[in-house]
């Protein structure tokens, strides 16, 4: 049996970017069910929207953005991968799609076009990733399982119950993983592994123990979750909407609508 | 008796395991490595393990709860980002091709465990399938030529894989062993 | 009133070795039993067939009139299982989650959960963690959450494995304080442990196991003197020739 793990051990487990923050704000308390459809709403309408489209959009994710006051940096931050590909697309756009171009030196065959198109796609993919991430740092995790039940719950075959809960336990698992790697990393290293040069030999012996702790700690936690009387059913989480949350919705739906259209 | 409150059930072990193979789909991404559009991920691995160690109908699962948890937002897709913005983003087929490709290599191991033959053949047939869906959409969103997606989003990655498969047939083996008789505690166990 | 009985139970596992042979064993409801021996003499497997999770190959485990296995959603009820490695049984996102998780399964009333999450978590003075995540409690907090979550479900009986193993010595006072709260307001405690210097001042009765059988049952004072036959270290203070010490003082 491995020890638990202590209060050092958790620290990689803070470092996950993009968690649910607790707040207060007005987008805390919008409702987890119509916030869901309206994010869902305005993704998809960010897709398909062209430059007047695209600009209402802005000015709501900027709003939304707003409120979570400091964290705009450390955002962009966690994004500059995702920054970096969307970069890569946009030249590669610039340079694919034909029409005139913007350069006289033939060895820079932009095009007015494709800076046009790749930039449209650049804010398009930007702005989504804003979006979803202005989502998950409003709403508890428990919010989010509770509205994808409901949202299941008429569809057929789909056992909702089942796919709340495993959602729940991948993420509880996350920061169970990181500190178990830096623990058996921090085991090894104290054993001097670092002098083994050869990376499949410390890879091996980094995966190996891993592995195989963390299935048995996944059979410990199926059986104390069976011994906490788990079973298909339980009391369903308390949802509350009013007439302003649907208010909103209709609010976006009608937005996005006239977006699409016009 | 109750059904689901007789020893603890196969079913729930393999939804926690099935959860766990998310989870370690959802860290192996987090080590992302930029070269080009496409990332050096280890997120396939962890899709290769599960299919290998799960099955088809519990890896199908362990895939699409990781793929849901990431639509919604969740923090689990390549470098710490979630979002429908990563599937229809350029690197967005990739992920979709885990699903089918997490069923046919769950498919073909079912036919024989723990055969070695068998879980290479899954494994390659299981990466082709990544490669065709990542390969087809980068194109599709990129607007590059089928040559010069294969180039960049296939052939850099040809290498790093196939040392992928070898550590994920390795991996599977110790843990078919940890899992295959989970259901069995271990005598005078304190 | 016996609040566990267990009669003749044996249990076999899968791989044909044996892990329970023959015990007979009955605990009074309110009293308070350390279960003792060296690793691997079955400490666990007992406890689990208390909370109907592993069922017997033969005789019967019955736990407040009825048996585990008709009824073993009863014994999970009844018996309030904490296990010897917090981790493995936290599975709230949050604290009060994790409290909350068991009631829900039960399928209790949201007003009703909400009272018992909130009378638990003031017991345990965890209140101020509610909305802490689990993960990032230090140890001492964590045991007393996995007691907190199956306190929720009101068991009668508290089952503790191995309850300070890798806690330091304020978490384990802070352990120890709740756990003789718990006893002193009527649960039934059975809690095995292999060090039994921390619990000796305590305990009502010494059950010591051996190979999967009771060898030694009996009051603390006509136990101890014999337990280093048995692969467990007697109390310090006995071999001193001084009363035993309660930890908290």
């Amino acid at each position: 049996m491995r020890p638990p793990l202590g209060k050092a051990a958790g620290v990689m487990a803070d470092l996950i970017p993009f968690s649910y923050r607790n707040n207060h704000t007005l987008l805390h308390r919008y409702d987890v069910r119509c916030k869901m459809l309206s994010f869902i709403a305005l993704s998809l309408t960010t897709l398909k929207a062209e430059a007047f489209g695209l600009l209402l959009i802005s000015c709501i994710v900027i709003t939304a953005l707003s409120f979570l006051k400091g964290r705009i940096l450390v955002i962009f931050y966690e994004l500059r991968f995702f920054i970096f590909f969307l970069f890569f697309v946009f030249i590669i756009r610039t340079f694919s799609t034909p029409g005139s171009p913007v350069f006289q030196n033939p060895w820079i065959p932009a095009t007015r076009e494709g800076i046009y198109q790749g930039g449209c796609l650049f804010w398009k993919m930007l702005l989504i990733a804003l979006l979803s991430l202005v989502f998950i740092s409003t709403t508890k995790p428990s919010q989010t399982k509770e509205a994808l039940k409901r949202f299941f719950r008429p569809i057929p075959f789909v056992p909702e119950e089942r796919l709340a809960a495993m959602i729940t336990l991948m993420i509880r698992f996350i920061p169970l993983i990181l500190d178990e790697i830096q623990e058996i990393k921090d085991a090894q290293r104290s054993r001097c592994i670092e002098n083994r040069k050869n990376p499949f030999y410390r890879i091996k012996h980094l995966t190996i123990p891993l592995f195989r702790g963390l299935f048995e700690t996944a059979g410990e936690l199926a059986e104390a979750m069976e011994s906490r009387c788990f079973g298909e059913g339980s009391t369903p989480m308390m949802l509350s909407s009013g007439t302003i949350d649907w208010f909103c919705l209709a609010m976006v739906l009608v937005g996005c609508l006239l977006i699409i259209l016009s | 008796m109750k059904s689901g409150f007789s020893n603890p059930t196969d079913q729930l072990k393999m939804t926690v395991y099935a959860s766990l193979c998310a989870a370690l789909t959802a860290v192996g991404a987090f080590v992302a490595i930029p070269i080009g559009p496409v990332p050096i991920v280890l997120q396939n691995f962890f899709v290769f393990l599960t299919g290998l160690v799960l099955g088809s109908r519990w890896g199908l699962a362990s895939v699409g709860i990781y793929l849901i948890a990431g639509i919604l937002g969740f923090p689990v897709f390549a470098g710490g980002a979630g979002g429908i913005g990563r599937i229809i983003g350029p690197t967005g087929g990739y992920l979709i091709g885990y699903l089918p490709a997490v069923f046919i290599i769950g498919v073909i191991v079912e036919k024989r465990r723990a055969n070695l033959y068998l879980d290479i053949v899954a494994l390659v047939s299981g990466s082709l399938i990544v490669y065709f869906f990542g390969v087809s959409w980068l194109k599709i969103i990129t607007g590059m030529s089928a040559d010069k997606a294969i180039a960049v989003g296939m052939i850099p990655f040809l290498p790093g894989d196939a040392l992928k498969i070898a550590a994920a047939i390795a991996s599977a083996r110790v843990l078919r062993r940890t899992i295959g008789a989970p259901l069995t505690p271990r005598p005078f166990t304190s | 009133m016996n609040v566990i009985e267990i009669q003749n139970l044996t249990h076999r596992f899968p791989d044909g070795s044996l892990g329970l042979d023959h015990i007979d064993l009955t605990i009074r409801a309110g009293s308070f039993v350390l279960i003792t021996g060296e690793n691997g003499s079955g400490k666990t497997t007992l406890l689990k067939h208390l909370n109907g999770l592993l069922f017997p190959t033969a005789g019967s485990v019955i736990i407040d009139g009825k048996g585990i296995s008709e009824d073993p959603l009863h014994a999970r009820q009844a018996v309030g299982l904490v296990f010897q490695n917090p981790d493995t049984q936290i599975v709230g996102e949050t604290v009060s989650e994790d409290v909350a998780f068991g009631p829900e399964n039960l399928c209790l009333d949201r007003n009703e959960i909400e009272k018992r999450t909130h009378d638990v978590l003031t017991i345990l003075k965890l209140l101020p963690l509610a909305s802490q995540r689990p993960h990032l409690l230090s140890g001492g907090e964590k045991r007393r959450l996995a007691i907190a979550g199956v306190l929720a479900m009101k068991p009668k009986v508290l089952a503790l494995d191995e309850p300070f193993s890798s806690l330091d010595y304020p978490g384990t006072k802070q352990v120890l304080k709740q756990i003789l709260s718990l006893h002193e307001s009527g649960h039934t405690i059975v809690m095995t442990s292999h060090d039994i210097e921390k619990i000796a001042a305590h305990a009502e009765r010494v059950v010591v196991m051996k190979k999967g059988k009771v060898a030694l049952d009996g009051p603390p004072d006509q136990v101890f003197p014999d337990l280093e036959r048995f692969g467990v270290r007697p109390p310090c203070a006995l071999r001193w020739g001084k009363p035993l010490e309660s930890w908290l003082i």
